[in-house]
């Protein structure tokens, strides 16, 4: 493209990249201008077309509206109605889950401290790698404190309250998270969930890479796989003693110590796909 | 050539090939006006005139083309502009070769046009989809899109000899050199 008589000029060249730099722009960069753009070439366009296309549509009318304009006009309404239908139905099956999920967290007051169920949701998750901690959307003003639980239908521990609530949210260090630390934990028989603690096995789990709690059991201990982990740990609220923590997922002879085996417990509470938890607030005076 | 009647042709091309072509759609592929337009200017307007006029054309069908990419709308202001640039400059090359007037040569000239553009639209939209927040404007592959692209182009190709004879009637307000000289 040289400049003359038969080349198209500079100005031209220097277009030519200009409109390859743009044709390769990211479309966050393009999307902010461009709809505003295309707007304002289309306002003088718009009406014209407008009559054009019922000038086509008079030529040659869609295939779909051959059933007359009461019946397509009915099959509309039909259709309109049974999105509504389906949304409202998810709607109360929503807050049916809500309801039955605080009942069952009010159920578990044990240790005879009061509890208050507050249903938080997750609005958003820290930065950082392995498990995240959550953020929820309730804080000082709902009563939440410093170290309360947080559960999932009913008895499922999630995790607990790190750091000073804010006035309207708080963050929850899940039990995976490694500042979590030790847990102390019983562990039910899976064809006695019921069992109390002095028949359980008591055991000392703390979270590993791959996401699983692990600890150490006297062989003899009679544990074995699917059996139900419960929480027993002095160190956490009262609310949150004999929460489900888990299910025993794996099992084998420890290397260091024949005479014990390795659990590998999986968490309950999957919390990448968590959206609502249930904290459990004690209630002073 | 008089840019009052480009804007005045680019306007009614552009609006009908948005509201009013789609009558003519066979087989899911709908003519294009503006490939006709651009192959009508590209033939008969000076050489710099030629390529602006292109180039003007396809910046416009870029901007009224919107692509749904992530459920937001977006214009991407280039690909069909590029296209157009580069099916004048082939038009540009041959044209002094042909009979301009011919109804065949404009066919041929929207047909080479388009074929151009598709070519660059298409390998422009591909370049696109590498980017992290690429996405491209198609279900399938590049190649079953090109194939799409060509067949409206052949199409196309049909309807640009009756535009080019329509075209032709309006030949002296173009103000084309050879206009210019017949008077």
């Amino acid at each position: 493209m040289t400049r003359g008589t038969h080349g198209p000029g500079r100005m031209f060249a220097a277009t030519m990249i200009a409109t390859v730099a743009l044709s390769l722009a990211p479309s966050s960069f393009l999307r902010s201008w461009t709809n505003d753009l295309s707007a304002l070439l289309w306002l003088p366009l718009r009406p014209p077309a407008h009559g054009l296309t019922a000038l086509r549509y008079w030529l040659r009318p869609p295939a779909e509206s051959g059933g007359g304009g009461d019946a397509q006009m009915i099959r509309d309404e039909r259709d309109r109605f049974r999105a509504l239908w389906h949304a409202e139905r998810l709607r109360a099956e929503g807050l049916s889950q809500r309801l039955s999920q605080i009942e069952r967290a009010r159920g578990m007051d044990r240790g005879g401290v009061p509890v208050e169920p507050v249903l938080a949701s997750v609005t958003g998750r820290g930065a950082g790698s392995s498990e995240r901690f959550l953020v929820l959307n309730a804080g000082k003003r709902d009563g939440v404190q410093a170290g309360d639980p947080a559960v999932i239908g009913g008895d499922v521990l999630v995790g607990r309250v790190v750091g000073e609530p804010g006035e309207a949210s708080c963050w929850l260090a899940p039990l995976r998270d490694a500042s979590t630390g030790r847990l102390d934990v019983y562990i039910a028989p899976a064809d006695r969930p019921e069992a109390p603690p002095s028949e359980g096995v008591i055991a000392q789990l703390r979270p590993n890479a791959q996401g699983l709690l692990v600890g150490e059991v006297d062989s003899a201990g009679k544990v074995d796989i699917g059996d139900s982990v419960r929480l027993a740990d002095p160190t956490w609220k009262p609310s949150a003693q004999g929460m489900r923590v888990g299910v025993i997922r794996g099992l084998r002879k420890s290397d260091r110590n024949p005479l014990r085996s390795v659990i590998e417990v999986e968490c309950e509470a999957e919390t990448d796909r968590m959206r609502q938890v249930t904290l459990k607030v004690e209630v002073n005076g | 050539m008089s840019w009052s009647a480009f804007i005045l042709a680019a306007a009614v091309a552009l609006t009908m090939d948005a509201s009013f072509m789609p009558v003519f759609e066979f087989a899911g592929i709908t003519p294009s006006l503006v490939g006709c337009l651009a192959a009508f200017v590209a033939l008969h307007a000076e050489r710099r005139a030629a390529w602006w006029g292109c180039w003007v054309l396809g910046l416009l069908l870029d901007l009224s083309s919107p692509v749904s990419i992530a459920g937001t709308v977006l214009f991407v202001p280039g690909p069909h502009a590029l296209g157009f640039a580069l099916g004048a400059a082939g038009v540009l090359a041959v044209r002094s070769e042909v009979m301009r007037r011919s109804m065949v040569a404009a066919a041929a000239a929207t047909l080479a046009v388009l074929v151009l553009a598709s070519l660059v639209w298409t390998m422009l939209w591909s370049l696109r989809g590498w980017w992290p927040d690429g996405e491209v404007p198609w279900a399938g592959n590049a190649l079953v899109e090109l194939w799409h692209l060509l067949l409206a182009s052949a199409y196309t190709t049909l309807l640009a000899l009756p535009v080019a004879w329509l075209l032709g009637r309006t030949f002296d307000q173009w103000g084309f050199p050879a206009s210019r000289r017949r008077r």
